[in-house]
């Protein structure tokens, strides 16, 4: 006799010990059937867990010594992210994007005006709801249009300051809400004074791929001022970013 | 710019405009803005506002190249024969830096009558001064030679770096109370659980 004659003895001694009646063969039928309910709970725990959706972390790229550019004409910017804040829920994130400086008068005495022309998020050009602030319709560069971000993403243009929103020139309407009175984290005194900026809001949703803040966002502005003799007045006379001569040294005609 | 197609002969005069925002004639004095205006002209001259005090030969000021571009430029202007009690206006005022504008004047010879308008012949701001002392031992008294080196605003222009960086910093020189750009440092870095349960 074998020791695998053994082993197979040993088995049907243990099988037949649970088939018996007594009360050590009741007790071990009764562990087996808790450890095989424990086995079954914790796959089904286990399931739950996958789906369970634990966000996205996300770092933002503030640059403390990034110059704010001074725009005139019509350029495609950018920004810089100069502030951020996510909700108490954690599903929708603000962002502050500085854009440019707001410039000075064209020699007439006019002032200069920049409009917001366009937004590209990631290379998908953004069209809004009637509200002129949430984001109904993307494009890419082809022109196919898709509305996966529908109503998951605001945008809030401001022109010169916390109190001076805008809105995009495609849009009828915007928003007409002060920059500090959007941005949950802001006060009356966070002015932007002379800036132009834009906060955005994304709202969280992994179905439609957006758990992030868009690694690409730029904007088309158009400024007003497009003479040279407006632009060479407005640079050498700006004390906040250009050289500051006075302008009664200056025969400006 | 002065039409002398009909002149043989003009005198000029320079006139030299000073201003001090921080002036003071003691070390303990308070600081008042004054405006020091002379010429080495022979006779007072007013130019808008202010009257041109005529030093004649104790002004001196060194030549300057014109150019057609704007070039930077620094000049001399050299004050003879100021008292020993008047160093201390010069020792105890802010005048580097104090701006400077240079104007000429052109004058007929023989009637004195100006010619045109004043010109501006160089604007700029006062880089140093210095003061030599001259003594006459005879004599028994001193006087001295004050001079400024001027730089010009070209100059002064292309080491000038305007514009505002994104960090509080640099926000609050020019919006001391917008506290905007307060959270820039502490941004870099911070994480953002989005979407987190």
């Amino acid at each position: 006799m074998s020791f695998i004659d053994s082993i197979v003895g040993f088995g049907k001694q243990a099988f037949g010990f649970l088939k018996g009646n007594s009360i050590g063969s009741s007790l071990a039928r009764t562990a087996l059937l808790g450890y095989a309910l424990n086995r079954v709970s914790k796959s089904a725990n286990k399931a739950n867990e996958a789906v369970v959706d634990k966000g996205t972390t996300v770092t933002v790229d503030p640059d403390t010594q990034h110059s704010v550019p001074v725009l005139y004409g019509e350029a495609f910017v950018q920004g810089k992210i100069t502030d951020a804040h996510l909700e108490a829920n954690n599903t929708h994130l603000w962002v502050c994007l500085t854009l440019c400086e707001k410039t000075g008068n064209l020699i007439d005495g006019t002032p200069s005006a920049i409009t917001f022309q366009e937004i590209y998020i990631d290379n998908f050009r953004i069209g809004f709801r009637d509200n002129g602030h949430t984001v109904e319709t993307i494009w890419d560069d082809s022109n196919n249009s898709s509305t996966v971000w529908d109503g998951l993403i605001d945008v809030y243009p401001f022109n010169g300051g916390s109190t001076s929103p805008a809105q995009f020139y495609t849009e009828t309407t915007g928003n007409s809400a002060n920059a500090y009175d959007l941005m949950p984290n802001w006060s009356s005194t966070d002015t932007m004074n002379d800036l132009v900026f834009c906060l955005i809001r994304f709202k969280y949703n992994k179905k439609q791929k957006l758990t992030t803040i868009g690694r690409d966002i730029k904007f088309k502005l158009s400024n007003s001022m497009t003479q040279p003799g407006d632009v060479l007045n407005d640079y050498l006379t700006n004390t906040r970013y250009g050289a500051g001569i006075p302008a009664t040294e200056i025969n400006a005609q | 710019m002065a039409n002398l197609d009909s002149y043989t002969s003009v005198k000029t005069g320079l006139f030299v405009r000073l201003q001090v925002d921080e002036y003071r004639t003691s070390s303990g004095a308070a600081y008042s803005a004054q405006v020091l205006t002379f010429s080495d002209y022979d006779t007072a001259k007013t130019i808008g506002s202010d009257t041109y005090t005529p030093l004649g030969k104790l002004l001196n000021i060194t030549p300057s190249t014109s150019e057609l571009r704007s070039s930077s430029n620094t000049i001399t202007v050299t004050l003879s024969g100021v008292p020993t009690n008047a160093i201390n206006e010069i020792v105890h005022s802010k005048i580097k830096g104090a701006p400077l504008k240079i104007y000429r004047g052109y004058f007929d010879v023989g009637t004195g009558a100006q010619i045109g308008d004043y010109e501006g012949r160089f604007f700029g701001s006062v880089n140093n001064y210095s003061i030599q002392e001259e003594f006459d031992v005879t004599e028994r008294s001193a006087a001295n030679l004050v001079l400024l080196e001027c730089n010009s605003s070209v100059d002064l222009l292309s080491q000038k770096v305007s514009g505002r960086k994104t960090n509080p910093q640099s926000n609050n020189k020019f919006y001391p109370n917008d506290t905007s750009m307060d959270r820039v440092p502490t941004l870099k870095g911070t994480k953002f659980d989005f979407g987190a349960p």
